[in-house]
């Protein structure tokens, strides 16, 4: 079962990949490349250093957006689980901001924070925040009530009955908002990118056009994001797997 | 060690959407230092919320609580509640779980007691264990070492064992009255199963069904350690189900059960 795991999903790669040929090649387009000159594009920017240029700035920019957001997310997240008056206050500006999508705020952020790096790493920060934050506050709603009970017969209160009972309880929880976070930063990164700037995947994908129509830079740059999102991700999942939070998913 | 419980004329209601709910109405309890006391009554009539407000959890609408004479106004590490469901801490190992709890010692010695006590209640070997890998009955034995580690003056349990195949609680019965034997702390048990409280109290107090009052208190005449089956047992187990309104022939008087709960 274990190999079929990773063979299974890899055919059907496989078989997309090869439709995705024969219907260039059947069609005649001019434009969009085969998978094989798209690989060559790939390993053309993978020599020439832009690939690496290009990888290392969005994961810049995801990292510094995405660490803040979280810094800030999920203490307040946890405040605002733990404290009713907190949450009731709070809670309807986020539910009003949260559905604005990042991509709206692109020119507020290049009128305020101008065309360099930090316009995408508020646009990351903003994007990521929500998730963490909601998750975090209604993971600690959700912690079950006999821990808080038993740690209060123990005589645990205060900032540590917070920090040592509350928190890992909402732990589970907690993680799953800062995935979810991380993939959108993922997703927006790329977005703001394409507005200004002159590094990043994003960028890479609409220089390319526009220098030549490079298509298969384009499909590479695409597909290059695909799998990050995909390490990106499954980083995130191996949380899961901490004693920890094992707890949660382990029965 | 101390651990003398006075309740005296407890009242408490719930507010509900059609008014207020009496649960308690006008309970006296003393419990002597180490004494054993089993509270039963049909599930819903308040015996959960009484022993509540024996640890602190609750405040009574009137009456007041005291435990050797200081009143309870909160919940306090010398009267530990052992809950139905499992309140380890489930991100952390069975040891771990143990040296959290404890406060004011050296970690050496923390770590120290820790272990004792998971041997004491037969989990020798589990201490690196967390709680979601362990059975039933062991996350009841590590409730128990959990709260006798902080040495309390009081066990509060609130049907610890209801949850339990009948083989694993007449298990764990009996290792309670090692335990306590060793141990000498008061304890208070809720619960429903007669059985249960015969096996194992000094004083059984019998609870109508909601509101709570006292219908009877009964002293348990048999010397410990008890046997499980008997004729004297037997007719004595019989008693206490008749003040529940459960005959003996078996015959149910649905008048004494207005509540519907049995």
């Amino acid at each position: 079962m274990s190999r079929l795991r990773y063979i299974l999903p890899l055919l059907v790669v496989a078989v997309l990949v090869a439709a995705w040929w024969v219907a260039v090649v059947v069609s005649h387009t001019p434009f969009f490349p085969t998978p094989g000159q798209t690989l060559t594009g790939l390993i053309e920017i993978a020599k020439n250093g832009e690939l690496v240029k290009h990888v290392s700035a969005s994961l810049m920019r995801v990292a510094v957006g995405y660490l803040l957001a979280a810094a800030i997310a999920v203490p307040l997240g946890v405040l605002m689980g733990w404290f009713p008056g907190l949450y009731l206050a709070l809670n309807p500006v986020i539910q009003l901001l949260r559905p604005i999508s990042p991509i709206a705020w692109i020119p507020l952020a290049i009128l305020w924070f101008g065309v360099g790096n930090l316009s995408p790493m508020f646009l990351i920060f903003l994007a990521s925040f929500f998730p963490m934050v909601v998750g975090t506050a209604s993971g600690v709603q959700a912690v079950e009530k006999q821990f808080v009970r038993a740690a209060q017969n123990f005589g645990i209160t205060g900032h540590r009955l917070l920090r040592q009972v509350v928190f890992p309880a909402a732990l589970p929880q907690v993680i799953t908002g800062m995935r979810i976070g991380l993939g959108v930063a993922w997703l927006v990164v790329v977005a703001a990118e394409m507005v200004a700037i002159n590094s990043g995947l994003g960028y890479l994908i609409i220089d390319s056009r526009n220098a030549g129509n490079r298509y298969d830079l384009v499909v590479a740059s695409m597909a290059i994001i695909g799998v990050i999102g995909l390490v990106l991700d499954s980083l995130m999942k191996r949380f899961d797997n901490l004693e920890e939070v094992r707890w949660r998913y382990g029965r | 060690m101390a651990g003398s419980i006075s309740a005296k004329g407890i009242f408490k209601s719930f507010p509900t959407k059609n008014g207020r709910l009496e649960v308690i109405d006008n309970v006296d309890l003393e419990v002597k230092d180490g004494e054993f006391v089993a509270l039963v009554g049909p599930s819903g009539c308040g015996k959960s919320t009484f022993l509540d407000v024996l640890a602190g959890f609750e405040k009574p609408d009137s009456g007041t609580v005291s435990v050797d004479g200081v009143p309870v106004v909160a919940p306090d590490r010398k009267r530990i509640l052992i809950p139905q469901h499992a309140s380890v801490f489930p991100w952390l190992t069975a040891r771990r779980n143990l040296t959290f709890v404890q406060d004011g010692i050296p970690e050496e010695e923390k770590r120290r007691l820790a272990l004792h006590y998971v041997d004491l209640v037969g989990l020798k070997g589990f201490d690196a264990t967390y709680p979601y890998q362990l059975s039933g009955g062991m996350l009841k034995r590590l409730e128990l070492a959990r709260a006798l580690v902080v040495k309390p003056d009081i066990l509060l349990m609130d049907e610890p064992f209801g949850a339990l195949d009948a083989l694993t609680r007449i298990k764990l019965q009996t290792e309670l009255l090692r335990i306590l034997t060793a141990e000498r702390h008061t304890a208070v048990l809720v619960t429903h199963d007669v059985h249960e409280a015969v096996y194992l109290a000094d004083r059984i107090i019998v609870f109508t069904p909601r509101p709570a009052r006292i219908q009877r208190i009964v002293e348990v005449p048999f010397p410990r350690p008890r046997r499980l089956v008997g004729g004297d047992i037997t007719r004595f187990k019989a008693e206490v189900l008749v003040e529940l309104g459960v005959p003996p022939d078996g015959s149910f008087d649905h008048a004494a059960d207005p509540a519907g709960t049995a």
